[in-house]
């Protein structure tokens, strides 16, 4: 179904190329194309003149409002209707169409670029990216004139990934500004960008980036050809992008990583990744991506290499806890109480004396609770964000120690974990520990410790089975690549970083020249 | 009972998403196999679940090497 | 080939240890120490020099035909008829084996740990687990296991702190009491769990990518393996004494409970239990991945991970038929398996390999 449908489309595209589409010598007949292809919107501006310096010629400007950088647009019109006779004349009177042409690119139109369209559909391309376009009467073609240029945001503050010590700016919605932003960090020929655009209808910018001779080839092929097979009508965000190109579907941990910090993306780059911008969101996708990475912030770089190391290891700590600890407590509690001391025993049995509920029900609640608590508060306005917490942790904890619903340790134990859970850097990684922790819960209130160490089992064989862009992802613990151990669990110090991850940057691997920068 | 009876229904749900893969497939001769694999091995579990006695394949196992085990103690003690 | 993954003559090495290991781990020290008393350990050691024998057996039979797993070496080797029954004997001997594992979890956790939980439910729980894995393919399995390496080499560690103030040398002794008999007696199952039970080995052979490095990461994996063995044996008998070791089902278990370090380390059998999870299941994977690989490549199919879900069935009816107690399996198991070990694992090899180098030589005159 679905390939005869494209093979009609395509057949379409093409017959209209052939016919309609070549713009035609008659200004009035192209100005009723424009107007036809774009409907009745009124956000389309024309505007009818002539030449000043060329009196015969009929001009055509088109663009469309709020798309275009009005003081750019400004300039150029006003170039454009001053008076430039005498210049003009100073050549001679009877000139040609294409001398005229040739001089209004030349002299008059002072922008860096312009681009010759001649069919309908680039001219569309062009007015919807923010061109302002000029045809003149009595030729085929039209100008482009490049002022591109909408309102966005400002170059801001990472709202999701904050450092103590790094820089502090994020990227914005503007693809390129995003691009810029790296360049500023990267000066070197070898940083590529590849645009292309996704959506049948939105038509949006997006970019692969990659430093030549560092990254990856199969994998930078794989990208390619992984965005070429996206076939949808629209992209928003990169979120919509990284569905369509991530390897596995069914899986709760993102092999696709993403960040709206600047430095995070050019460290990518140096080690030999893959980023994708898109327009319109500042999260830049990063590929291949690793179990380890969601564990990993910049700042680990900027630190010193001992503290940064414990960190880590802190991290690693966390993600045990807030994937196994509220399921720990249900095992042990319901099936190997022998396991604790004596006196830890006796007091955590007087806590559950009275409750009416099994440990696993009495987690559930709880985590339940603080899943709703903790959405509400996200989706909140901050004002009252605060408040719900404040009602949901302190009124309701409370309160349901004192009416004997819930054991005073199972609070602790859930309230650890989600703490724990927040230290993870990663959102998405975050979300997907999230799941799990219910399933391990399950397991551990069904077989204690044994549905837990099975539950481990099933975990690692996933984990190992992922891969990103064909990169295993739980390198390097499996495949085990010594080399690479320098910085996973901890990091050496910045001297000690002598080769870029050997799975992921396949040649030109150095980093550190030791013999200049070692201190002795 | 109950055990037989989930034990089953989890056994039917898995055949019902994993033939129509293999059907997909076009593999006719491992879609004769897979029905027959899991019918016998169903069969062997309610058969067991139930209390038949199913010939145990140890037995076979201790008649054929019995003798042999007890020539090699023969020797070594 | 099925599964064009493809793994390293390190992972080959881990896989291998942890296959030697198995369930061993936790009931060789009983097996062995029932027969050779206070000597078990010489038993182990001697089992060592069998074994690198047994490796080397491995090795050549492997390197006959590099491309050819066991199945296809059987097939080409023993004639369409008989080679397919004998493929069908050892893809047999793979479920049952699976089979017997299955059930020494289940024994050992309901009679030592989860007492209440039906031993059905815990074998359902493990065979799901274990064909997941299978279905995951080989390079999963063998990332998987060098995931869970470095844990197995802490845990180990641990363990072996922790017992080594706990140790009586008084327990050894008298050395040599009943002569080399019993010795060699226990060098029986010694040699047989670990070393001979691997021959399935072969089926994973093909899929190394340094075809060279084959043999010594073969002796590697058997050595150190063995060699744990061999240490759990000897510290099962310096701490427990031969006779409690060999009283007990499962020594190794007790071993740890023995365990006390001021107040603080208590009851850290749960790492016992953890090496000896991550041994079996590996084990149980090993075996199960080479029986349904082994029925795909008798059978000619196109794929082998269809097969995973009727075989489960299969392994976990056997587990159920093959005892009702585990009294009975712990018989058989020192009495009559080593020698169906022994037939595949060494006859088999053996004849495969005789046929196979004639043929080869044939063919090269």
């Amino acid at each position: 179904m679905s390939f005869f449908k494209k093979n009609n489309t395509f057949t379409k595209e093409q017959q209209n190329r052939s016919n309609a589409d070549l713009l035609s010598r008659e200004l009035t007949i192209n100005i009723s194309t424009i107007k036809e292809v774009f409907g009745q919107t009124s956000d389309l501006i024309i505007r009818n003149t002539h030449l000043h310096f060329y009196e015969k010629v009929n001009l055509a400007i088109i663009y469309i409002e709020g798309l275009v950088d009005t003081a750019v647009q400004e300039s150029v019109l006003n170039s454009m209707l001053m008076d430039h006779e005498r210049t003009f004349a100073e050549k001679g009177n009877d000139q040609s169409a294409e001398q005229v042409v040739d001089f209004l690119i030349n002299r008059i139109l002072t922008v860096s670029q312009v681009v010759e369209v001649s069919d309908v559909t680039e001219v569309k391309t062009q007015l919807l990216s923010g061109n302002t376009l000029f045809f003149l009467d009595g030729h085929s073609k039209g100008f482009a004139v490049h002022t591109k240029g909408w309102k966005g945001r400002n170059i801001d503050e990472p709202e999701s990934q904050t450092v103590v010590r790094g820089p502090r700016e994020a990227f914005t919605e503007n693809i390129e500004t995003s691009i810029t932003q790296i360049r500023k960090r990267i000066k070197d020929s070898s940083l590529i960008v590849e645009s292309t655009q996704v959506g049948r209808i939105t038509h949006t910018d997006v970019a692969i980036m990659y430093l030549k001779g560092i990254a990856n080839e199969k994998a930078l092929k794989e990208v390619r050809e992984r965005l070429d097979k996206i076939d949808v009508d629209g992209i928003l965000e990169s979120g919509n992008i990284e569905e369509f190109i991530q390897d596995t579907t069914y899986s709760p941990f993102p092999t696709v990583f993403s960040t709206e910090r600047a430095d995070v993306i050019a460290g990518g780059l140096l080690e030999g990744r893959i980023a994708i911008f898109v327009d319109g969101t500042p999260f830049v996708l990063l590929v291949p991506a690793l179990f380890i990475q969601f564990y990993q912030v910049s700042e680990d770089y900027y630190q010193r290499a001992d503290i940064s190391s414990l960190l880590r290891m802190l991290r690693l700590f966390c993600f045990i806890i807030a994937l196994f600890g509220p399921a720990l407590y249900i095992g042990i509690t319901t099936y190997h109480m022998e396991m604790l001391p004596t006196s830890l025993l006796i007091s955590l049995a007087a806590q559950r004396e009275g409750i009416p509920f099994p440990a696993l029900i009495e987690a559930l609640m709880m985590e339940v609770a603080f899943e709703i608590l903790r959405e509400a508060g996200v989706r909140m306005p901050r004002t009252v964000g605060q408040a719900v917490s404040i009602v949901g942790a302190l009124v309701i904890g409370e309160a349901a120690i004192m009416a004997g619903i819930v054991s005073p340790s199972m609070v602790i134990v859930v309230s650890i974990t989600a703490i724990a859970s927040f230290v993870i850097p990663s959102y998405n990684m975050a979300i997907s520990l999230r799941i799990l922790r219910f399933i391990f819960m399950m397991l551990a209130a069904s077989f204690g410790l044994l549905g837990i160490t099975v539950g481990i089992f099933a975990l690692v064989l996933h984990l190992s089975s992922l891969k990103s862009f064909g990169v295993p992802y739980m390198t390097p613990f499996g495949p085990f690549v010594l080399k690479d151990q320098k910085d996973t669990i901890f990091r050496l110090p910045q001297w000690g970083l002598l080769n870029r991850p050997s799975l992921i940057a396949q040649h030109n691997t150095t980093r550190v020249d030791n013999k200049k920068s070692q201190k002795h | 009972m109950l055990k037989f009876f989930y034990i089953v229904s989890c056994l039917l749900i898995i055949s019902l998403i994993e033939i129509p893969q293999l059907k997909k497939k076009e593999f006719k001769r491992e879609r004769m196999f897979y029905i027959g694999f899991v019918l016998l091995g169903s069969g062997l579990l309610t058969a067991n679940l139930m209390g038949v006695a199913i010939p145990n394949p140890l037995k076979a196992m201790e008649y054929i090497y019995t003798p042999i085990s007890e020539v090699v103690y023969g020797f070594l003690t | 080939m099925l599964d064009n993954g493809q793994i390293s003559s390190r992972q080959l090495s881990i896989l291998f240890l942890i296959f030697t290991m198995g369930d061993s781990v936790l009931i060789l020290p009983t097996i062995v120490a029932g027969e050779a008393k206070q000597d078990a350990w010489i038993s182990g050691i001697l089992s060592l020099f069998f074994g690198a024998a047994i490796v080397f057996l491995y090795h050549r039979v492997g390197r006959m035909y590099p491309e050819h797993t066991l199945i296809e070496n059987i097939l080409t080797l023993l004639g369409k008829w008989i080679g397919s029954i004998v493929a069908l004997l050892v893809i047999f001997y793979g479920m049952i084996s699976i089979g017997a594992l299955l059930r020494e979890i289940g024994d050992f956790m309901t009679s030592q740990i989860m007492v209440e939980t039906p031993i059905t439910a815990i074998m359902i729980l493990m065979i799901v687990v274990v064909g997941y894995a299978v279905r995951m393919g080989l390079e999963s399995i063998a990332r998987s296991v060098e995931i869970f390496f470095p844990w197995l080499v802490l845990l180990f560690t641990f363990l072996l702190a922790l017992l080594v103030p706990q140790i009586d040398p008084e327990h050894v002794k008298p050395v040599f009491e009943g002569g080399i008999k019993p010795i060699l007696r226990g060098a029986i199952p010694f040699t047989s769990y670990p070393f001979i039970e691997t021959f399935m080995i072969l089926m994973y052979l093909p899929f190394v990518k340094n075809k060279h490095e084959i043999q010594r990461s073969l002796f590697i994996g058997a050595g150190l393996g063995g060699l744990v063995l061999v240490v759990f044996t000897l510290l099962s008998i310096l701490v427990l004494g031969s006779e409690m070791t060999s009283n007990q089902t499962y020594s190794g278990y007790k071993l740890a409970t023995k365990i006390t370090a001021g107040d603080i380390i208590e009851r850290v059998e749960a790492l016992l239990a953890g090496i000896w999870f991550i041994t079996i299941f590996f084990k149980m994977i090993l075996y199960f991945y080479a029986s349904c690989l082994g029925t795909t490549q008798l059978f000619k199919f196109k794929d082998y991970k269809f097969l995973v879900v009727p075989m489960s069935i299969i392994t976990l009816s056997l587990s159920l038929i093959i005892t009702d107690n585990s009294l009975y399996l712990g018989t058989v198991f020192v009495e009559q398996w080593p020698y169906y070990d022994f037939t595949f694992g060494i006859v088999l090899l053996l004849i495969l390999l005789i046929i196979g180098t004639r043929k080869l030589k044939k063919q090269k005159t």
